[in-house]
């Protein structure tokens, strides 16, 4: 069940992100919008070029130039969040809300060890004296689940193993404890068992901590495990919006249920796998009308004619189509 | 029963690591890939799972002897190629090809498709210049569902797809029978992998091929696959038909790997207690003696540290090394 959402924590407003590069502007993100609600988890799905990892980036006020926001608005708690110059610094970023990238590798300091890259955070965030900063760090190693803390925090990043690695990044992105945790495609570069267990880290993480999450990645198996909501990302837009058990048993936007359908998970022993003809556009020669109307087999004249908005579906379930799916077509 | 295109038996390929041997340490060397019998018939699809580090990838270029093997053999068409050299190993090459991982390393950015493609003809001197090699380049292309005037543009002007087309294209230019497909799917999007696992499973039909198709993804190995093949810490552990290992798997270890599968089901998902295998795979360097999956293992007993499991037919056509099951 859905939780009611009071007042968001965390509000994206309408907001567009422009890339300026030497073919011209891409619209990298087009309009996107979503709030997410204390204790609330909000899966961001889509595939390479949908926008989903700089809308992470730019809550995180991470956006690098030649990347910059067009319009919109982040708001923490109603209060709006500056973009701008490079890595603005505020009391939000790094303390209500913190980041968990892929590559845990690239992300830690090589040169540190993993404790004191923890502590950093401590004693710059809470003022704690080193003793009681490193108690708290082994703590912290303690609660992602790393075997013998006492001894591993004072191991180098490239001592630890790629499942052990990533359980690091969360110590050290729990470390500020944040209300909301951002996790970038944290399992993908992950084996399956490992990625088993840092699912079920983070969800436990979530139930005991009520931290609220959003989760960003391309694949939907991870989504059903761990989020109560969904958001479909598509070319820069966010196309279907909803509980993630309406939107995994009866999705509206023909390119969700592509994908769901794309997905050999559900192989039902038939001989050929549904995957979506063609290819996303190119970002810098959108349709006219809807982005996914090239590879969509309800298209029509209406479709290539305008934008379609985000419309309600159902309850609390939206989705950007002209032709949403309805009753028996609203199969996966 | 038809005899196998490629017979693999007591397969060992150990690499040695720099050591400190100097200071009168003692040599080391990592085994991955290690006592492994396998065979795999013509029009046969035998999916190769297993973690990082568990040898998968090198089992697969050991059967293209582009890695030199330690002990063993390979047999391909009844004929032992372990030892080939020089010409002998240059006429092997056209009969087996691979498929890589990353659409994007494997091209060379500055060749036009049609030469990519065109290569492998001129090397192996099927066609002697590039004119000659044309037609065959078309009909390659449009095999694998690419436009005509794909001959002329560069790699980058593809997505990663089409990339995939390309390398798939170029490993039949020289209608091997044996592909071994590396991770084919894994750098694609979701909705594009299914195009390219439909373009394999037809040219399989067209062409006669039989793929190793190793992956990391459990579900589409279990779609693309007639046998399933699941190494871990350099052993074969379980080998059988796709859907009988899927649906009763012997081994504790490919138990674990099917349970921690996340399948895009909410209801299933939430509903299901998961208590995830602990631990991590073993360093393939110096492994203990017994099971290499009992340190992880929950149904371990004392035989499994000590001795090694051979791998047996615990049912009909299903083999599995594990002392317990």
């Amino acid at each position: 069940m859905t939780p009611p959402v009071p007042t968001p924590w965390l509000e994206v407003d309408d907001l567009w992100i422009e890339f300026v590069t030497r073919r011209g502007i891409v619209p990298a993100v087009r309009g996107v919008s979503f709030a997410i609600g204390p204790g609330e988890s909000l899966g961001l799905v889509g595939e390479s070029g949908s926008g989903k990892t700089v809308i992470a980036q730019t809550i995180m006020g991470l956006l690098q130039s030649p990347g910059r926001v067009k319009r919109g608005a982040v708001r923490w708690q109603g209060k709006p969040l500056r973009f701008g110059d490079r890595f603005p610094r505020d009391d939000v970023r790094g303390h209500d809300i913190s980041i968990v990238f892929q590559d845990a590798l690239a992300a830690l300091n090589p040169l540190l060890p993993v404790g004191t890259q923890i502590t950093e955070v401590l004693t710059r965030r809470f003022s704690l004296s080193p003793k009681t900063a490193k108690e708290r760090a082994v703590e912290l190693l303690a609660l992602v689940g790393i075997p013998e803390p006492r001894e591993r925090v004072r191991n180098y990043p490239h001592e630890f193993s790629g499942g052990m690695r990533q359980r690091a990044m969360i110590a050290i992105a729990l470390a500020c404890e944040p209300k909301l945790l951002i996790a970038d495609e944290p399992t993908t570069a992950l084996d399956v068992t490992i990625q088993a267990q840092i699912i079920y880290l983070l969800r436990d993480l979530q139930q005991r901590l009520g931290l609220s999450l959003l989760f960003i990645t391309h694949d939907l198996g991870v989504i059903a495990a761990l989020c109560d909501r969904v958001a479909v990302c598509y070319s820069g837009k966010i196309v279907e919006t909803g509980p993630a058990e309406q939107i995994f048993a009866r999705p509206a936007h023909p390119y969700t249920q592509g994908l769901l359908q794309s997905s050999a998970a559900r192989d039902d022993g038939r001989d050929r796998l549904l995957g979506i003809d063609g290819t996303p556009p190119d970002l810098l020669a959108l349709p006219p009308g809807c982005a996914f109307a090239p590879r969509c087999f309800r298209a029509d004249a209406a479709c290539n004619a305008a934008v379609p908005p985000l419309a309600g579906v159902g309850v609390d379930h939206a989705a950007a189509c002209i032709h949403p799916l309805v009753g028996a077509e609203a199969v996966r | 029963m038809t005899p196998p295109l490629v017979a693999v038996d007591r397969l060992k390929v150990y690499f040695p690591l720099r050591s400190l041997a100097l200071f009168g340490g003692r040599k080391r060397v990592a085994r991955a890939v290690d006592d492994v019998t396998l065979s795999i018939a013509p029009g046969e699809t035998v999916g190769l799972v297993g973690e990082s580090g568990s040898g998968k990838t090198t089992l697969g270029r050991a059967i293209l002897r582009r890695v030199p093997v330690t002990a063993g053999t390979i047999r391909f068409r009844d004929a032992d190629i372990t030892k080939l050299e020089g010409e002998e190993l240059r006429q092997l090459r056209r009969h087996m090809q691979l498929v890589f991982q990353d659409p994007y390393g494997s091209l060379n950015p500055r060749m036009r498709v049609k030469d990519i493609v065109a290569e492998p003809l001129l090397v192996h001197g099927v066609a002697r210049d590039p004119a000659e090699a044309a037609p065959r380049v078309r009909k390659l292309l449009d095999l694998v569902g690419l436009p005509t005037d794909a001959a002329e543009r560069l790699p980058h002007a593809f997505s990663g797809g089409q990339r995939q087309r390309i390398g798939i294209a170029r490993a039949l230019a020289l209608e091997p029978e044996f592909i071994v497909a590396d991770e084919p799917v894994s750098a694609l999007d979701v909705s594009i992998r299914a195009q390219v696992v439909n373009l394999l499973q037809d040219l399989q039909a067209q062409l006669g091929l039989s793929y190793l198709f190793i992956s990391h993804d459990l579900s589409v190995v279990r779609h693309i696959s007639h046998r399933i093949a699941i190494m871990y810490g350099g052993k074969l552990v379980e080998i059988g038909p796709s859907k009988e290992v899927h649906a009763r798997p012997i081994h504790p270890y490919a138990e674990s790997l099917l349970e921690a599968v996340v399948v895009p089901d909410p209801v299933r998902e939430r509903a299901r207690a998961r208590v995830p295998l602990a631990g991590e795979t073993p360093s393939p360097i110096d492994p203990p003696p017994g099971c290499r999956f009992a340190s992880r293992c929950p149904l371990a007993q004392n035989r499994c540290r000590m001795d090694e499991p051979p791998l047996e037919e615990k049912k009909p056509g299903h083999f599995a090394a594990c002392w317990v099951r």
